[in-house]
């Protein structure tokens, strides 16, 4: 047995055909017991990887097996020449303080060429556990078209992304709206990583003397890291749909912010400023494109509007510099939980059903993108 | 009255986890506590979008009612005891959710009729098998519907099935002991949620939160600092039509070994190792463990007494033997003080005292930790008495903490004078905290026993207020029995109590 810090591998993951999976399977439990390690699957969850993502496989055992028991079953298409599918079985148990015996989880790896792939896609069904949810996980920009991603979603009752991975965030953007329109559960782990970003703004309206002040929000003013527009995108998707904004207009000035001007129809047909910012990072970290800076204003000077809200690794200084910054409400955004995909999933595997706000907001987000973009 | 605004950017955002789709099935779903409490309360938090849309609520009860009967009664429920029904059509999706089901308690014939409609259910609405029986029925029917659900393998998976019990769990030591036993044969422990819906309070779990999210606090928090400490929850109502349970349980067992005991255990345990379920417990049950009446002598630990006749807010109110339904001999406490001790290093030596009552002047639950005196007076107060500083925490109603301190009076002399800093919650958040039902039945959905009352607490709780019971419910001569006119603050046997101590009752 092998031990991380959270999970038990009852053995080191074993090569086997696909034909064999269950059968091998079946050998690890006999092997072990029912009294030592017992054998629960809540869900299925199927696993897209694509060599490109260049993270170790298997890092996210932890975070899936320390949930909730489940069969996952890992896709790995690697580059090369077809040379069939190999498969590896091995089963984890989250090693928890409060019993003696262990609940264990299966994870199956299938490895091979895309062609590979696209030629067994239909024996995946028989891995699936019957009559259990199955979540896909697709860890790539959405594939429409695609034999083998339209097979997975027919499969799955869920389906999760990250669009900090896309390569087309715009676009991709575009085909979730269009697959949530189509009636596909979606779920972004990206769309997760705005909680604190929208948990402090509202906070900022919380107090009953600023409450009208929300409605005459005017300007704002986002700043991301450059290389993914995804969670600006989102995040102006959101306020404008809670606060009822109709985009109008869109225009890409470009220059070292790669700066995009949205005009929206706000609250009483007042006309709404939104600026978008592409920031360079010398190192954005693991994740791409998060946001680091907020400015919500009101051209109403008897209103105490001004908010910003600013990633602590960038600070304040761009957002405090355009003035204004007497009567600002400041904070700083500093997220208590790592906001790692893995940790991410492993929130969202708690999570069922629609997500009616993260639907609503993406909505608006593929208005915004639907408008004809002016350039400077 | 000024409506406030909603705040837009508030409305879905959610950082919680939802639960998974399950049935709510309701034991006493004909009765009061369904239409008042738990329904409105589902409701409200599907209107907050915290529930999956496949959430079902099964009614049991005895009387022969239609699915569509039920709807409406809890419809009608909603709209008169909660914020209304919203939009229709969210009502149409929720009331689609909504089943009865006739059968009795004591026939297992009724729950094999429950369990084939609950599988029904999980095939058209995908509630795959999690299930919450909910327990919303007289004290007497717990062990015959825990048993029957036992033996009818309704509650046999710790993973799907969860089961839900209303206070008060049992009437003493040993029939809490006994109860625990029938819930331990049919299912495990970590299974039940049994509710004290004061737990469910905003400012109750807030507690937590000021004494363990704040730095400021815990190093005062202990003996060297804190002189004593006082736990109020005063009512104002009388026995009104709750005569006949009254008379059977009393201040001490309604309010004290419950309501009071979960406040007290928040205020002295020591902090967890991590906010988790059990880790929250066993430091609550740690100490009431350490805990015990400051004297053998009842006299000088605990009082008990009974309103009588006096004036609530300037009109007539009848003693406790003159209300209806109530024996005019009784010697049911509608008051009762106690002073605990708790041995431990944190709090060896400072006296705890607990109060509770009917009639009383004011509604108002609240801790007050009054600190040490200064050690030397360099400055004359105005008042010219000595002014501890104390710090209060309201648990309703405005929900609140306040800390009385001494500033300097303006002017040429330097004289201070008792001063108080006050966080509102209302003013703070602008938004009234969530119905304690509201997050209680949220988190059992969600499998999360943190603030639920495991079996060894519930019988640590009991034998703590037990040499009390044990003489209190034995035949006394009523003449002896302290009386307080309605609209005060008790009887003078409880001044005398804190009194004795140097010490006196706040006036909240």
């Amino acid at each position: 047995m092998t031990q991380s810090t959270s999970v038990l591998s009852l053995q080191a993951p074993k090569d086997v055909s696909i034909s064999q999976v269950e059968q091998e399977l079946s050998k690890i439990w006999q092997s072990y017991g029912e009294n030592a390690a017992a054998r629960a699957s809540t869900f299925n969850l199927i696993v897209y990887e694509p060599e490109t993502i260049g993270k170790p496989r298997m890092a996210s055992i932890d975070a899936i097996a320390s949930q909730s028991p489940c069969r996952v079953i890992d896709l790995y298409p690697i580059h090369g020449e077809d040379e069939g599918i190999t498969a590896q079985v091995a089963a984890y148990c989250p090693i928890q303080k409060s019993r003696s015996s262990l609940v264990c989880g299966e994870y199956i790896t299938l490895q091979g060429a895309s062609e590979a792939f696209n030629r067994v896609h239909t024996l995946l069904a028989d891995l699936v556990i019957p009559d259990l949810p199955v979540f896909l996980w697709w860890r790539d920009s959405p594939a429409l078209n695609t034999k083998m991603f339209e097979r997975l979603i027919s499969l799955s009752d869920r389906l999760i992304f990250d669009s900090a991975v896309f390569s087309n965030p715009e676009e991709d953007l575009l085909k979730m709206h269009d697959m949530i329109a189509s009636g596909v559960q979606i779920a972004d782990l990206n769309w997760r990583r705005l909680a604190p970003w929208q948990e402090l703004t509202a906070q900022a309206f919380d107090a009953p003397d600023r409450r009208p002040a929300v409605l005459e929000i005017d300007r704002i003013t986002i700043d991301y890291e450059r290389g993914n527009s995804t969670q600006a995108l989102m995040f102006l998707g959101w306020i404008a749909s809670r606060l009822g904004w109709q985009p109008l207009t869109s225009v890409k000035e470009g220059g070292d912010y790669n700066i995009q001007r949205i005009t929206f129809k706000g609250h009483d047909e007042m006309k709404v400023e939104a600026e978008l910012a592409a920031i360079p990072i010398g190192d954005p970290g693991e994740v791409v494109g998060d946001l680091i800076g907020l400015k919500l204003l009101s051209s109403n000077e008897n209103l105490n509007t001004c908010t910003i809200l600013c990633s602590e690794s960038m600070g304040c200084m761009r957002m405090e510099a355009s003035g204004g910054a007497q009567d600002l409400h400041t904070n700083q955004v500093t997220p208590l939980t790592d906001q790692s995909a893995d940790a991410l999933l492993a929130q969202q595997l708690q999570r069922w059903g629609q997500e009616v706000l993260y639907e609503e907001s993406l909505a608006v987000t593929a208005q915004i993108l639907q408008l004809e973009v002016a350039t400077k | 009255m000024v409506q406030l605004l909603e705040n837009p950017l508030r409305v879905g955002l959610q950082q919680e986890r939802t639960p998974e789709p399950l049935i709510l099935v309701i034991f006493g779903a004909s009765g009061d506590l369904t239409a008042r409490k738990l329904v409105p309360a589902i409701y409200h938090l599907k209107q907050r979008r915290r529930l999956p849309p496949e959430i079902s609520i099964v009614g049991v009860a005895r009387r022969e009612w239609s699915h569509d009967y039920f709807r409406e009664q809890m419809r009608e429920g909603i709209e008169k005891f909660s914020d209304g029904i919203g939009a229709e059509a969210l009502w149409d999706d929720f009331a689609k959710g909504l089943y009865y089901c006739a059968a009795d308690i004591d026939d297992i014939n009724g729950y094999k009729k429950l369990d084939a409609l609950l599988t029904e259910i999980d095939k058209e609405r995908g509630t795959r098998g999690n299930r919450v029986f909910y327990l919303a029925v007289a004290p007497k029917f717990f062990p015959e519907a825990i048993s029957k659900l036992g033996e009818a393998g309704m509650i046999k998976d710790p993973n799907k099935t969860r089961l839900v019990i209303e206070k008060p769990f049992g009437r003493d030591l040993s029939s809490s002991q006994e109860l625990n036993q029938v819930v331990q044969r049919a299912c495990d422990e970590r299974q039940v949620y049994r509710i004290d819906h004061y737990l469910g309070k905003e400012t109750v779990q807030n507690l937590l939160v000021l004494r363990f999210a704040n730095a400021i606090f815990e190093p005062l928090w202990n003996r060297q600092f804190i002189d004593h400490i006082q736990i109020t929850v005063a009512e104002t109502v009388g026995v009104e039509d709750r005569a006949g349970y009254y008379e059977s349980a009393g201040a001490l067992r309604d309010m004290l070994q419950n309501h009071l005991m979960q406040l007290f255990c928040l205020t002295a345990m020591e902090p967890p190792n991590v906010m988790d379920a059990d880790s929250l417990r066993n430091e609550k049950v740690k100490v009431i463990q350490a805990t015990h009446l400051s004297d053998r002598d009842l006299n000088l630990s605990c009082v008990r007494a009974q309103y009588g006749a006096g004036f609530m807010r300037g009109i007539a109110a009848p003693g406790y033997r003159q209300e209806p339904n109530v024996n005019p001999l009784s010697t049911v406490p509608t008051y009762v003080a106690m002073k605990f001790f708790v041995d431990n290093w944190r709090w060896q030596g400072v006296p705890f005292y607990l109060r509770t009552g009917k009639r009383m002047p004011k509604k108002v639950s609240e801790i007050a930790i009054q600190f040490r005196n200064v050690p030397l007076t360099l400055f004359q107060s105005a008042a010219k008495q000595v002014s501890p500083n104390v710090l209060v925490l309201r648990i309703q109603p405005n929900e609140g903490i306040a800390l009385k301190f001494e500033a300097k009076m303006p002017g040429t002399e330097l004289r201070s004078r008792s001063v108080e800093m006050d966080f509102g919650y209302g003013k703070a958040f602008g938004v009234e905290g969530s119905d304690a039902y509201d997050r209680l039945l949220l988190d059992c959905m969600l499998g999360d026993q943190t603030l639920f009352t495991r079996g060894d607490e519930v019988e640590a709780a009991w034998k703590v207020v037990t040499p009390a019971l044990s003489v209190w419910d034995s035949p006394s001569d009523p003449n002896l029995i302290p009386q307080y006119g309605a609209g005060t603050w008790g009887p003078i046997e409880s001044d005398l109590l804190i009194n004795r101590d140097g010490r006196q009752w706040r006036r909240p």
